[in-house]
């Protein structure tokens, strides 16, 4: 079905977790385009409501729910955002109720709602197989058993990520994602947790590093970013690897905060790094931090304003905590 | 040895402290207007240098130009030397960070030869 969808246009391509991406496209209109292990699908999402979840890995093809858990047990997806007109909003979702009409695929155990009762595998493993191929597999499987619920029986800590406020991993608005209480879909394709039958606004463009980084990936010279919590990268955009560089990067801020013991420095803004081939920029980003490469053309003067407008430095500030 | 050079960056606007300091945290000649450890500092700078350098290492093994650690009160500045010596600046925020920057490119030569 993803060959079949408009293309509509590109505003970026990164990696992410689902919870990343749903909390960073409220403003977005388009489909999300998801490879995970060389096997593709994609999220239909207007302006913050993802409406479809779709992969395929082989013969095997997951949707709704079922699509949503597995992209929920990645820990990175990588992805590409095309941001859709109305019209290609509205042929999106007309494929893909079609396909959902015309498909052999049926799923025994969703529900009316497209609620299907197994969880995904645990992270880092292969897709799981279609529910129908495994149903029987699974009735003596101790850990489907223990986590055999779906996304409405969760307690609602759960899935706050989900149904707006803070996000945990960035801190940023998550847009207001309504709870999956309002849900109304009876689709099993058009099942996306934590929709409602709100009234959709029209799809309307957005650069990526407005919806994303803001002015960072706009400024000139940003060569890529990754944003990292004890140890963990969250998200990373550009050509960077950035499991070679969270630990370092994490000794190196700690370093740097230890010389508020020498004088009285105040609050840790960021650190940057020259090299001849550019620049290493970190600073606290709420929870986390963020690494910013430049080629060698940006100057600490755009670097100092870039990271003072920065949210998460404001907050740090407000706070007046040594982070 | 270095209180010429040391001089010429004491003076700039905002400039709180100027210190040449061994890679092993040992200070070697210090100019400051402000009341600190300059030991105590220069150790913790070469610690960051050490993990500055490792992380640089991550991204192709390249010297490092400059580090600039910003704090809401106080910033940083160090650069390389020659050798294992580094110069530290401390600046108060609203100091001229490109006119540091100028000083000390103009001035590297004269850092280079010193004894």
């Amino acid at each position: 079905m993803t060959k079949n969808m408009p293309a509509g246009t590109s505003i970026g391509a990164m990696k992410a977790s689902l919870q990343w991406i749903l909390s960073h496209t409220a403003r977005f209109a388009g489909i999300v385009l998801v490879t995970i292990q060389g096997s593709n699908g994609f999220i239909l999402i207007n302006m913050g409501k993802p409406l479809v979840y779709y992969f395929r890995h082989g013969n095997n093809i997951l949707k709704g729910h079922t699509a949503y858990e597995y992209f929920q047990s990645q820990p990175l997806i990588h992805f590409e955002l095309r941001k859709y007109t109305a019209l290609e909003m509205t042929v999106a979702l007309g494929l893909s109720t079609a396909g959902e009409k015309t498909a052999s695929y049926q799923h025994p155990e969703t529900p009316g709602n497209g609620v299907i009762r197994e969880m995904p595998v645990p992270p880092g493993t292969s897709p799981p197989m279609d529910t129908s191929q495994k149903t029987s597999d699974n009735e003596n499987n101790t850990y489907a058993g223990a986590v055999t619920r779906s996304l409405h029986e969760m307690d609602p800590s759960q899935h706050s990520a989900l149904t707006g406020g803070t996000n945990p991993f960035t801190g940023l608005s998550l847009g207001g994602m309504p709870s999956p209480e309002g849900e109304t879909s009876t689709s099993p394709v058009s099942y996306a947790p934590g929709t409602t039958g709100e009234q959709q606004n029209g799809p309307k463009s957005y650069d990526v590093g407005e919806l994303i980084l803001g002015k960072i990936l706009n400024l000139p010279g940003v060569l890529a970013v990754t944003i990292f919590r004890r140890g963990i990268n969250v998200l990373s955009i550009g050509q960077i690897n950035p499991d070679d560089l969270v630990v370092v990067a994490e000794d190196l801020i700690e370093s740097a905060k230890r010389l508020s013991s020498v004088m009285r420095t105040g609050p840790f803004i960021q650190v940057t790094l020259q090299i001849p081939a550019g620049n290493i920029i970190i600073a606290p980003y709420y929870d986390e931090y963020i690494c910013i490469l430049t080629s060698p053309t940006i100057n600490i003067g755009q670097i100092r304003k870039v990271i003072r407008e920065l949210p998460g430095i404001t907050a740090t500030e407000k706070r007046g905590e040594l982070i | 040895m270095f209180d010429e050079i040391l001089n010429k960056f004491i003076i700039l606007d905002g400039v709180s402290s100027v210190t040449i300091i061994r890679d092993n945290g040992e200070v070697v000649e210090s100019q400051k207007t402000e009341d600190f450890d300059d030991g105590k500092l220069a150790a913790e700078v070469s610690f960051v240098l050490e993990e500055s350098k490792s992380l640089a290492s991550k991204l192709g093994k390249e010297p490092l130009s400059m580090i600039f650690i910003e704090f809401r009160d106080h910033i940083i500045l160090s650069a390389p030397i020659k050798d294992h010596l580094y110069i530290v600046l401390i600046a108060l925020p609203g100091a001229n960070i490109a006119k540091i920057n100028i000083e000390l490119k103009k001035n590297r030569d004269l850092l280079l030869l010193s004894p």
